[in-house]
Protein backbone atom coordinates (compact mmCIF):
# COMPACT_ATOMS: atom_id res chain seq x y z
CA UNK A 1 0.00 0.00 0.00
CA UNK A 2 1.04 3.71 -1.32
CA UNK A 3 0.65 4.78 2.37
CA UNK A 4 2.09 2.23 4.98
CA UNK A 5 3.68 3.54 7.81
CA UNK A 6 2.62 6.95 6.30
CA UNK A 7 1.10 9.94 8.58
CA UNK A 8 -1.08 12.11 6.68
CA UNK A 9 -2.83 15.31 7.99
CA UNK A 10 -5.74 16.42 6.64
CA UNK A 11 -7.34 19.81 7.65
CA UNK A 12 -10.65 20.46 8.00
CA UNK A 13 -11.53 16.66 7.99
CA UNK A 14 -15.18 17.79 9.45
CA UNK A 15 -16.12 18.14 6.12
CA UNK A 16 -17.37 16.13 3.20
CA UNK A 17 -14.42 16.66 1.71
CA UNK A 18 -12.44 16.33 4.28
CA UNK A 19 -13.83 12.38 5.19
CA UNK A 20 -13.39 11.31 1.33
CA UNK A 21 -9.50 12.37 1.85
CA UNK A 22 -9.23 10.57 4.77
CA UNK A 23 -10.72 7.13 3.94
CA UNK A 24 -8.79 7.12 1.05
CA UNK A 25 -5.77 7.50 2.95
CA UNK A 26 -6.43 5.37 5.38
CA UNK A 27 -7.50 2.43 3.25
CA UNK A 28 -4.17 2.91 1.39
CA UNK A 29 -2.45 2.41 4.74
CA UNK A 30 -1.54 6.07 6.24
CA UNK A 31 -1.87 6.94 9.54
CA UNK A 32 -4.56 9.50 9.97
CA UNK A 33 -4.42 13.14 11.47
CA UNK A 34 -7.95 14.43 11.49
CA UNK A 35 -8.39 18.61 11.94
CA UNK A 36 -11.56 18.93 13.67
CA UNK A 37 -12.78 15.44 13.19
CA UNK A 38 -15.53 14.09 14.75
CA UNK A 39 -15.96 10.37 16.47
CA UNK A 40 -18.05 9.43 13.61
CA UNK A 41 -15.26 9.45 10.90
CA UNK A 42 -12.58 8.56 13.73
CA UNK A 43 -14.65 5.25 13.54
CA UNK A 44 -14.75 4.89 9.83
CA UNK A 45 -11.27 5.53 9.72
CA UNK A 46 -10.22 3.15 12.35
CA UNK A 47 -12.51 0.38 10.59
CA UNK A 48 -10.54 1.09 7.38
CA UNK A 49 -7.59 -0.22 9.50
CA UNK A 50 -5.88 2.96 10.35
CA UNK A 51 -5.42 4.98 13.49
CA UNK A 52 -6.42 8.64 13.85
CA UNK A 53 -5.69 11.61 15.67
CA UNK A 54 -7.97 14.34 16.12
CA UNK A 55 -6.39 17.92 16.39
CA UNK A 56 -7.78 21.19 16.68
CA UNK A 57 -4.64 23.29 16.56
CA UNK A 58 -4.99 27.11 15.94
CA UNK A 59 -4.41 27.32 12.80
CA UNK A 60 -3.59 31.12 12.44
CA UNK A 61 -0.26 31.38 14.58
CA UNK A 62 2.84 29.77 14.31
CA UNK A 63 2.80 28.36 17.93
CA UNK A 64 -0.53 26.84 17.39
CA UNK A 65 0.79 25.22 14.60
CA UNK A 66 3.65 24.23 16.07
CA UNK A 67 2.05 22.61 18.90
CA UNK A 68 -0.02 20.71 16.56
CA UNK A 69 3.05 19.28 15.35
CA UNK A 70 4.72 18.41 18.56
CA UNK A 71 1.34 16.41 19.44
CA UNK A 72 1.54 14.42 16.55
CA UNK A 73 5.32 13.68 16.64
CA UNK A 74 4.23 12.27 19.94
CA UNK A 75 1.55 9.96 18.58
CA UNK A 76 3.00 9.18 15.07
CA UNK A 77 6.89 10.08 14.86
CA UNK A 78 6.32 12.48 12.06
CA UNK A 79 4.04 14.03 9.49
CA UNK A 80 4.87 12.99 5.55
CA UNK A 81 2.02 14.86 4.02
CA UNK A 82 -0.30 17.73 4.37
CA UNK A 83 -3.33 17.81 2.84
CA UNK A 84 -4.88 21.54 3.09
CA UNK A 85 -9.02 21.54 2.87
CA UNK A 86 -9.89 24.91 4.32
CA UNK A 87 -12.91 25.32 1.99
CA UNK A 88 -14.92 27.83 3.87
CA UNK A 89 -17.48 29.58 1.63
CA UNK A 90 -19.17 32.94 2.34
CA UNK A 91 -20.85 34.44 0.01
CA UNK A 92 -20.59 38.14 -0.92
CA UNK A 93 -19.86 40.61 -3.29
CA UNK A 94 -17.27 43.20 -3.43
CA UNK A 95 -20.00 45.75 -3.35
CA UNK A 96 -21.55 44.84 0.09
CA UNK A 97 -18.34 43.22 1.36
CA UNK A 98 -17.35 43.56 5.23
CA UNK A 99 -14.58 44.16 7.08
CA UNK A 100 -15.23 40.70 8.82
CA UNK A 101 -15.99 39.02 6.53
CA UNK A 102 -12.54 40.05 4.49
CA UNK A 103 -10.85 38.89 7.76
CA UNK A 104 -12.42 35.56 8.67
CA UNK A 105 -12.67 34.49 4.76
CA UNK A 106 -8.88 35.29 4.27
CA UNK A 107 -7.97 34.12 7.91
CA UNK A 108 -9.61 30.82 6.86
CA UNK A 109 -8.73 30.06 3.65
CA UNK A 110 -5.36 31.25 3.25
CA UNK A 111 -3.64 32.56 6.48
CA UNK A 112 -4.40 28.77 7.84
CA UNK A 113 -2.82 27.90 4.49
CA UNK A 114 0.49 30.14 4.74
CA UNK A 115 0.92 28.96 8.78
CA UNK A 116 0.52 25.38 8.27
CA UNK A 117 2.96 24.78 5.17
CA UNK A 118 5.29 27.30 6.82
CA UNK A 119 5.40 24.94 10.12
CA UNK A 120 4.46 21.69 8.95
CA UNK A 121 6.83 22.39 5.63
CA UNK A 122 10.00 23.09 7.98
CA UNK A 123 8.76 20.27 10.42
CA UNK A 124 8.96 17.76 7.25
CA UNK A 125 12.56 19.49 5.84
CA UNK A 126 13.93 18.08 8.78
CA UNK A 127 14.00 14.80 7.50
CA UNK A 128 14.21 15.87 4.03
CA UNK A 129 11.24 14.77 2.28
CA UNK A 130 7.47 15.49 2.33
CA UNK A 131 4.53 16.39 0.53
CA UNK A 132 2.27 19.61 0.54
CA UNK A 133 -1.24 19.55 -1.39
CA UNK A 134 -3.55 21.99 -1.61
CA UNK A 135 -7.26 21.50 -2.37
CA UNK A 136 -7.82 24.12 -4.28
CA UNK A 137 -10.79 25.24 -6.41
CA UNK A 138 -11.44 26.25 -10.08
CA UNK A 139 -12.11 29.56 -8.63
CA UNK A 140 -8.62 30.65 -8.26
CA UNK A 141 -8.70 31.19 -11.60
CA UNK A 142 -12.70 31.58 -12.97
CA UNK A 143 -14.31 34.15 -10.40
CA UNK A 144 -17.38 32.83 -8.81
CA UNK A 145 -19.81 35.78 -9.01
CA UNK A 146 -20.71 35.24 -5.73
CA UNK A 147 -17.87 34.41 -3.12
CA UNK A 148 -15.54 37.10 -3.57
CA UNK A 149 -13.03 36.26 -0.61
CA UNK A 150 -13.20 33.11 -1.37
CA UNK A 151 -12.04 32.90 -4.81
CA UNK A 152 -9.92 35.92 -3.70
CA UNK A 153 -7.82 33.26 -1.00
CA UNK A 154 -7.66 30.91 -3.37
CA UNK A 155 -5.57 33.10 -5.92
CA UNK A 156 -3.45 33.41 -2.50
CA UNK A 157 -2.78 29.74 -2.32
CA UNK A 158 -2.12 30.15 -5.87
CA UNK A 159 1.27 31.63 -5.50
CA UNK A 160 1.69 30.23 -2.08
CA UNK A 161 1.99 26.60 -3.62
CA UNK A 162 4.32 28.10 -6.11
CA UNK A 163 6.63 29.70 -3.58
CA UNK A 164 7.02 26.73 -1.71
CA UNK A 165 7.32 24.68 -4.56
CA UNK A 166 10.21 26.84 -4.85
CA UNK A 167 11.74 27.19 -0.51
CA UNK A 168 10.57 23.83 0.62
CA UNK A 169 11.68 22.12 -2.98
CA UNK A 170 15.27 22.79 -2.04
CA UNK A 171 14.77 20.44 0.78
CA UNK A 172 13.17 17.51 -0.59
CA UNK A 173 9.25 18.46 -0.22
CA UNK A 174 7.18 18.78 -3.54
CA UNK A 175 3.97 21.07 -3.32
CA UNK A 176 0.94 20.86 -5.41
CA UNK A 177 -2.34 22.15 -5.72
CA UNK A 178 -5.71 20.61 -7.00
CA UNK A 179 -8.43 22.81 -8.75
CA UNK A 180 -11.09 21.12 -8.02
CA UNK A 181 -14.51 21.94 -9.73
CA UNK A 182 -17.97 21.12 -10.19
CA UNK A 183 -18.48 18.77 -7.35
CA UNK A 184 -21.71 17.91 -5.99
CA UNK A 185 -23.20 20.43 -4.41
CA UNK A 186 -21.04 23.14 -5.72
CA UNK A 187 -24.02 24.83 -7.72
CA UNK A 188 -26.03 25.38 -4.82
CA UNK A 189 -22.37 26.76 -2.55
CA UNK A 190 -22.11 29.08 -5.67
CA UNK A 191 -24.87 29.86 -7.04
CA UNK A 192 -24.50 33.51 -8.71
CA UNK A 193 -26.29 36.55 -9.75
CA UNK A 194 -24.19 37.48 -12.58
CA UNK A 195 -21.94 34.00 -13.17
CA UNK A 196 -23.83 31.33 -14.73
CA UNK A 197 -21.59 28.45 -14.25
CA UNK A 198 -24.18 27.39 -11.74
CA UNK A 199 -26.63 28.33 -12.69
CA UNK A 200 -30.80 26.68 -12.89
CA UNK A 201 -29.42 22.98 -12.99
CA UNK A 202 -26.82 23.58 -16.25
CA UNK A 203 -24.31 22.74 -13.92
CA UNK A 204 -23.75 18.77 -15.17
CA UNK A 205 -24.70 20.05 -18.58
CA UNK A 206 -21.33 22.39 -18.60
CA UNK A 207 -19.75 18.78 -17.89
CA UNK A 208 -18.87 17.04 -20.78
CA UNK A 209 -19.91 13.81 -19.09
CA UNK A 210 -22.77 15.50 -17.50
CA UNK A 211 -22.64 13.88 -13.82
CA UNK A 212 -20.93 15.61 -11.40
CA UNK A 213 -17.44 15.31 -9.68
CA UNK A 214 -17.59 13.30 -6.09
CA UNK A 215 -15.43 14.10 -2.80
CA UNK A 216 -14.21 10.62 -3.84
CA UNK A 217 -12.35 11.74 -7.33
CA UNK A 218 -10.64 14.63 -5.93
CA UNK A 219 -9.13 12.25 -3.10
CA UNK A 220 -7.58 10.04 -5.62
CA UNK A 221 -6.03 13.08 -7.29
CA UNK A 222 -4.93 14.12 -3.70
CA UNK A 223 -3.71 10.59 -2.73
CA UNK A 224 -1.71 10.40 -6.20
CA UNK A 225 0.05 14.09 -5.41
CA UNK A 226 1.29 13.41 -1.73
CA UNK A 227 2.25 9.34 -3.04
CA UNK A 228 5.70 8.69 -4.27
CA UNK A 229 4.47 8.63 -7.80
CA UNK A 230 4.26 12.37 -8.03
CA UNK A 231 8.40 13.13 -7.02
CA UNK A 232 8.82 15.15 -9.95
CA UNK A 233 5.47 17.03 -10.05
CA UNK A 234 6.07 20.46 -8.18
CA UNK A 235 4.85 23.69 -8.05
CA UNK A 236 1.88 22.02 -10.17
CA UNK A 237 -1.74 22.90 -10.35
CA UNK A 238 -3.88 19.70 -11.29
CA UNK A 239 -7.23 20.96 -12.23
CA UNK A 240 -9.94 18.02 -11.51
CA UNK A 241 -13.18 19.59 -12.83
CA UNK A 242 -14.30 17.40 -15.67
CA UNK A 243 -13.53 19.50 -17.81
CA UNK A 244 -15.86 21.98 -17.05
CA UNK A 245 -14.26 24.96 -17.25
CA UNK A 246 -13.51 24.46 -20.75
CA UNK A 247 -17.27 24.56 -21.15
CA UNK A 248 -18.32 26.82 -24.69
CA UNK A 249 -22.04 26.81 -25.11
CA UNK A 250 -23.96 23.65 -24.98
CA UNK A 251 -23.67 20.90 -27.43
CA UNK A 252 -25.53 17.47 -28.04
CA UNK B 1 -11.71 65.63 -34.21
CA UNK B 2 -10.48 63.64 -30.95
CA UNK B 3 -7.27 61.95 -30.47
CA UNK B 4 -6.83 58.62 -29.90
CA UNK B 5 -6.50 57.83 -26.03
CA UNK B 6 -7.20 61.41 -25.18
CA UNK B 7 -8.52 61.48 -21.57
CA UNK B 8 -8.90 65.45 -21.76
CA UNK B 9 -11.72 66.16 -19.24
CA UNK B 10 -11.18 62.92 -16.90
CA UNK B 11 -10.28 62.35 -13.43
CA UNK B 12 -8.47 59.54 -11.89
CA UNK B 13 -7.22 58.59 -8.60
CA UNK B 14 -3.73 56.92 -8.49
CA UNK B 15 -2.91 55.04 -5.37
CA UNK B 16 0.51 55.09 -4.50
CA UNK B 17 1.57 57.81 -6.85
CA UNK B 18 4.18 60.20 -4.52
CA UNK B 19 6.88 57.98 -6.44
CA UNK B 20 7.86 54.86 -8.40
CA UNK B 21 5.14 53.08 -10.91
CA UNK B 22 2.16 55.30 -9.30
CA UNK B 23 3.99 58.80 -10.17
CA UNK B 24 4.71 57.45 -13.49
CA UNK B 25 1.47 56.44 -14.12
CA UNK B 26 -0.11 60.07 -12.96
CA UNK B 27 2.79 61.45 -15.56
CA UNK B 28 1.14 59.55 -18.37
CA UNK B 29 -2.60 60.13 -17.21
CA UNK B 30 -1.79 64.23 -17.31
CA UNK B 31 0.54 63.84 -20.63
CA UNK B 32 -3.13 62.36 -22.25
CA UNK B 33 -5.12 65.31 -20.67
CA UNK B 34 -6.48 63.82 -17.69
CA UNK B 35 -6.54 65.37 -14.43
CA UNK B 36 -4.88 63.40 -11.03
CA UNK B 37 -5.47 63.11 -7.35
CA UNK B 38 -1.90 61.98 -6.62
CA UNK B 39 -1.72 59.86 -3.29
CA UNK B 40 0.61 59.05 -0.79
CA UNK B 41 0.62 57.52 2.68
CA UNK B 42 4.13 58.11 4.89
CA UNK B 43 6.55 59.63 2.17
CA UNK B 44 4.92 63.32 2.21
CA UNK B 45 7.83 65.12 1.19
CA UNK B 46 8.73 62.95 -1.60
CA UNK B 47 4.79 63.21 -3.08
CA UNK B 48 4.71 67.24 -2.44
CA UNK B 49 8.22 67.00 -5.18
CA UNK B 50 5.57 64.88 -7.30
CA UNK B 51 2.91 67.26 -6.59
CA UNK B 52 5.16 70.23 -8.43
CA UNK B 53 6.65 68.06 -10.91
CA UNK B 54 2.95 66.91 -12.56
CA UNK B 55 1.90 70.11 -12.33
CA UNK B 56 4.88 71.94 -13.79
CA UNK B 57 3.79 69.21 -16.43
CA UNK B 58 -0.37 69.64 -17.11
CA UNK B 59 -0.59 73.23 -15.14
CA UNK B 60 -2.04 74.29 -11.55
CA UNK B 61 -4.89 72.99 -12.16
CA UNK B 62 -4.40 69.11 -12.90
CA UNK B 63 -3.66 67.50 -10.04
CA UNK B 64 -4.25 67.35 -6.12
CA UNK B 65 -2.35 65.39 -3.28
CA UNK B 66 -4.13 63.90 -0.69
CA UNK B 67 -2.47 61.76 1.61
CA UNK B 68 -4.54 58.66 2.70
CA UNK B 69 -3.67 55.11 4.26
CA UNK B 70 -5.51 52.77 1.79
CA UNK B 71 -5.65 50.08 3.85
CA UNK B 72 -8.34 52.29 6.22
CA UNK B 73 -11.55 52.31 4.88
CA UNK B 74 -13.19 55.62 6.02
CA UNK B 75 -9.33 57.41 4.58
CA UNK B 76 -9.66 55.96 1.30
CA UNK B 77 -13.97 57.04 1.56
CA UNK B 78 -12.40 60.39 2.17
CA UNK B 79 -9.82 60.32 -0.22
CA UNK B 80 -12.73 59.37 -3.09
CA UNK B 81 -15.03 61.94 -1.28
CA UNK B 82 -12.68 64.75 -1.96
CA UNK B 83 -11.44 63.93 -5.29
CA UNK B 84 -15.35 64.03 -6.56
CA UNK B 85 -15.54 67.58 -4.40
CA UNK B 86 -12.47 69.33 -5.88
CA UNK B 87 -13.12 68.02 -9.90
CA UNK B 88 -16.67 67.31 -9.89
CA UNK B 89 -16.01 64.02 -11.37
CA UNK B 90 -14.04 60.41 -11.07
CA UNK B 91 -13.47 58.71 -14.31
CA UNK B 92 -11.24 55.75 -12.76
CA UNK B 93 -9.32 54.31 -10.18
CA UNK B 94 -5.58 52.53 -10.76
CA UNK B 95 -4.56 50.85 -7.52
CA UNK B 96 -1.23 50.91 -7.14
CA UNK B 97 -0.20 51.21 -3.61
CA UNK B 98 1.26 48.19 -2.30
CA UNK B 99 4.02 47.06 0.21
CA UNK B 100 7.34 44.08 -0.14
CA UNK B 101 8.61 42.81 2.92
CA UNK B 102 11.22 40.14 1.38
CA UNK B 103 11.50 37.65 3.76
CA UNK B 104 11.90 34.34 3.13
CA UNK B 105 9.00 32.24 4.47
CA UNK B 106 10.92 30.42 7.46
CA UNK B 107 11.92 34.37 8.89
CA UNK B 108 8.34 35.81 7.98
CA UNK B 109 7.04 37.72 11.03
CA UNK B 110 3.26 37.27 10.99
CA UNK B 111 2.63 40.69 11.77
CA UNK B 112 3.77 41.66 8.35
CA UNK B 113 2.09 38.92 6.76
CA UNK B 114 -1.45 40.65 8.21
CA UNK B 115 0.29 44.25 6.79
CA UNK B 116 0.76 43.09 3.43
CA UNK B 117 -2.53 41.34 2.88
CA UNK B 118 -4.10 44.59 4.44
CA UNK B 119 -2.45 46.87 2.71
CA UNK B 120 -1.93 45.18 -1.35
CA UNK B 121 -5.52 43.31 -0.98
CA UNK B 122 -7.68 45.20 1.47
CA UNK B 123 -6.39 48.74 0.03
CA UNK B 124 -7.01 47.60 -3.30
CA UNK B 125 -10.86 46.27 -2.11
CA UNK B 126 -11.12 49.30 -0.19
CA UNK B 127 -10.60 51.51 -2.66
CA UNK B 128 -12.20 50.27 -5.49
CA UNK B 129 -15.54 50.35 -3.15
CA UNK B 130 -14.72 54.11 -1.89
CA UNK B 131 -14.85 55.16 -6.21
CA UNK B 132 -17.68 53.12 -7.22
CA UNK B 133 -20.39 54.98 -6.89
CA UNK B 134 -18.80 57.80 -8.52
CA UNK B 135 -17.43 55.18 -11.33
CA UNK B 136 -21.66 54.75 -11.49
CA UNK B 137 -22.43 58.20 -12.96
CA UNK B 138 -19.08 57.77 -15.66
CA UNK B 139 -19.34 54.40 -16.42
CA UNK B 140 -15.42 54.74 -15.31
CA UNK B 141 -12.94 52.30 -15.02
CA UNK B 142 -10.61 50.32 -12.59
CA UNK B 143 -7.10 49.32 -13.29
CA UNK B 144 -5.10 47.06 -11.19
CA UNK B 145 -1.33 47.20 -10.79
CA UNK B 146 0.00 43.67 -10.08
CA UNK B 147 2.67 42.03 -10.64
CA UNK B 148 4.79 38.97 -12.88
CA UNK B 149 4.49 37.62 -9.55
CA UNK B 150 0.87 37.21 -9.56
CA UNK B 151 1.60 34.22 -11.96
CA UNK B 152 5.63 33.44 -11.14
CA UNK B 153 6.67 33.00 -7.91
CA UNK B 154 9.12 35.44 -6.18
CA UNK B 155 11.34 33.35 -4.14
CA UNK B 156 12.05 36.02 -1.86
CA UNK B 157 8.54 37.10 -0.49
CA UNK B 158 6.14 34.81 -0.19
CA UNK B 159 3.45 36.62 0.89
CA UNK B 160 3.85 39.82 -1.50
CA UNK B 161 3.14 36.86 -4.22
CA UNK B 162 0.14 35.71 -2.44
CA UNK B 163 -1.51 39.60 -2.56
CA UNK B 164 -0.41 39.78 -5.80
CA UNK B 165 -2.55 36.09 -6.62
CA UNK B 166 -5.64 37.41 -4.37
CA UNK B 167 -5.28 40.63 -6.64
CA UNK B 168 -5.95 38.43 -9.46
CA UNK B 169 -8.85 36.90 -8.56
CA UNK B 170 -10.24 40.35 -7.15
CA UNK B 171 -9.81 41.95 -10.44
CA UNK B 172 -11.50 39.18 -12.11
CA UNK B 173 -14.54 39.14 -9.85
CA UNK B 174 -14.49 43.11 -9.62
CA UNK B 175 -14.99 42.51 -13.55
CA UNK B 176 -18.22 40.75 -13.73
CA UNK B 177 -19.68 41.70 -10.70
CA UNK B 178 -18.92 46.10 -11.71
CA UNK B 179 -19.76 44.67 -15.46
CA UNK B 180 -23.69 45.88 -14.75
CA UNK B 181 -22.80 49.27 -14.19
CA UNK B 182 -20.46 49.54 -17.17
CA UNK B 183 -17.34 49.77 -15.10
CA UNK B 184 -14.56 47.80 -16.56
CA UNK B 185 -11.82 46.08 -14.44
CA UNK B 186 -8.33 45.47 -15.81
CA UNK B 187 -5.11 44.82 -14.42
CA UNK B 188 -1.24 45.12 -15.63
CA UNK B 189 1.86 42.96 -14.27
CA UNK B 190 5.04 44.95 -14.65
CA UNK B 191 8.39 43.52 -14.11
CA UNK B 192 11.63 44.65 -13.37
CA UNK B 193 10.83 48.43 -12.96
CA UNK B 194 13.77 49.86 -10.82
CA UNK B 195 11.66 51.28 -7.60
CA UNK B 196 12.39 51.08 -4.18
CA UNK B 197 10.32 48.92 -2.04
CA UNK B 198 11.00 50.43 1.75
CA UNK B 199 10.39 46.95 3.54
CA UNK B 200 11.51 48.01 7.14
CA UNK B 201 13.78 44.70 6.89
CA UNK B 202 17.07 44.86 7.81
CA UNK B 203 18.13 42.00 5.53
CA UNK B 204 16.55 42.34 2.38
CA UNK B 205 16.44 40.07 -0.82
CA UNK B 206 17.99 36.43 0.08
CA UNK B 207 20.70 36.16 -1.99
CA UNK B 208 20.55 33.73 -4.34
CA UNK B 209 22.93 30.48 -4.39
CA UNK B 210 24.60 31.08 -7.58
CA UNK B 211 25.67 34.56 -9.14
CA UNK B 212 26.18 33.59 -13.11
CA UNK B 213 29.34 35.42 -14.24
CA UNK B 214 29.04 39.11 -16.40
CA UNK B 215 28.60 37.22 -19.69
CA UNK B 216 25.80 34.79 -18.40
CA UNK B 217 23.96 37.98 -18.43
CA UNK B 218 25.29 39.75 -21.29
CA UNK B 219 24.81 36.72 -23.54
CA UNK B 220 21.18 36.01 -22.10
CA UNK B 221 19.88 39.20 -20.61
CA UNK B 222 16.72 39.21 -18.01
CA UNK B 223 14.51 41.71 -20.21
CA UNK B 224 14.86 40.44 -23.76
CA UNK B 225 13.89 43.96 -25.37
CA UNK B 226 17.21 45.12 -23.99
CA UNK B 227 16.03 47.36 -20.48
CA UNK B 228 14.62 47.10 -17.56
CA UNK B 229 11.20 48.01 -16.71
CA UNK B 230 10.16 52.00 -16.14
CA UNK B 231 7.28 53.16 -14.51
CA UNK B 232 6.03 54.54 -17.66
CA UNK B 233 5.81 51.30 -19.34
CA UNK B 234 2.39 51.03 -17.00
CA UNK B 235 1.80 54.67 -17.32
CA UNK B 236 0.70 54.14 -21.58
CA UNK B 237 -1.22 50.97 -20.62
CA UNK B 238 -3.15 52.84 -17.72
CA UNK B 239 -3.84 55.70 -20.19
CA UNK B 240 -5.24 53.21 -23.11
CA UNK B 241 -7.03 50.73 -20.21
CA UNK B 242 -8.67 54.03 -19.28
CA UNK B 243 -9.12 55.04 -22.24
CA UNK B 244 -12.66 54.81 -24.49
CA UNK B 245 -11.17 52.60 -26.77
CA UNK B 246 -10.49 50.25 -24.46
CA UNK B 247 -14.44 50.38 -24.01
CA UNK B 248 -14.80 46.61 -24.32
CA UNK B 249 -11.84 45.51 -22.68
CA UNK B 250 -12.35 44.01 -19.01
CA UNK B 251 -10.98 41.46 -16.79
CA UNK B 252 -8.05 41.59 -18.74
CA UNK B 253 -4.46 41.23 -18.07
CA UNK B 254 -1.76 43.25 -19.71
CA UNK B 255 2.18 41.88 -18.99
CA UNK B 256 4.74 45.21 -19.38
CA UNK B 257 7.79 42.66 -18.68
CA UNK B 258 9.96 43.09 -21.69
CA UNK B 259 9.14 39.87 -22.31
CA UNK B 260 10.87 38.89 -19.28
CA UNK B 261 8.07 36.02 -18.11
CA UNK B 262 8.64 33.79 -21.08
CA UNK B 263 12.28 33.25 -20.16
Amino acid sequence: MRFSGKTVYVTQADTAQGAALALRFAKEGANLVLGFAGEDLVQRVEAAGAKALVVRPDMLTYEGAQKMVDEVKAAFGRIDALIFNNNDVVKTGIENLTKEVFESQLNANAKAAFVLARVVGLHMAEYGNGKIVFVSSIHCDKPTGSAVMYSISKGCINMLCKECALFFGRKGIQTNLIEAGAVEGDDKKFESEFSPLYAMGYMEERIPRRKAGSNDEIAAVAAFLASEEASFVNGASVRADGGFELFYGFRA
Amino acid sequence: MKAPFDLTGKVYIVTGSGKGIGKGIVRCFVKAGAKVCINCNSNRAMADETLKEIQALGGEDCAILYQADVSDFAQAEAMAKATYEHFGRIDGLVNNAALQKQWMIDEYPIEDYDLLMHVNLGGYINMMRAVLPYLKETRGSITCISSVHGKRPTDFDPVYAMTKGGMHMLMREAAIEFAKYGVRVNMIMPAGVKIEFKTGNPKPFHKPRLTPPREYYEKYPMYPLGRHGLPEDSGWACVYLASEEAEHISGACLRADGCSMLL
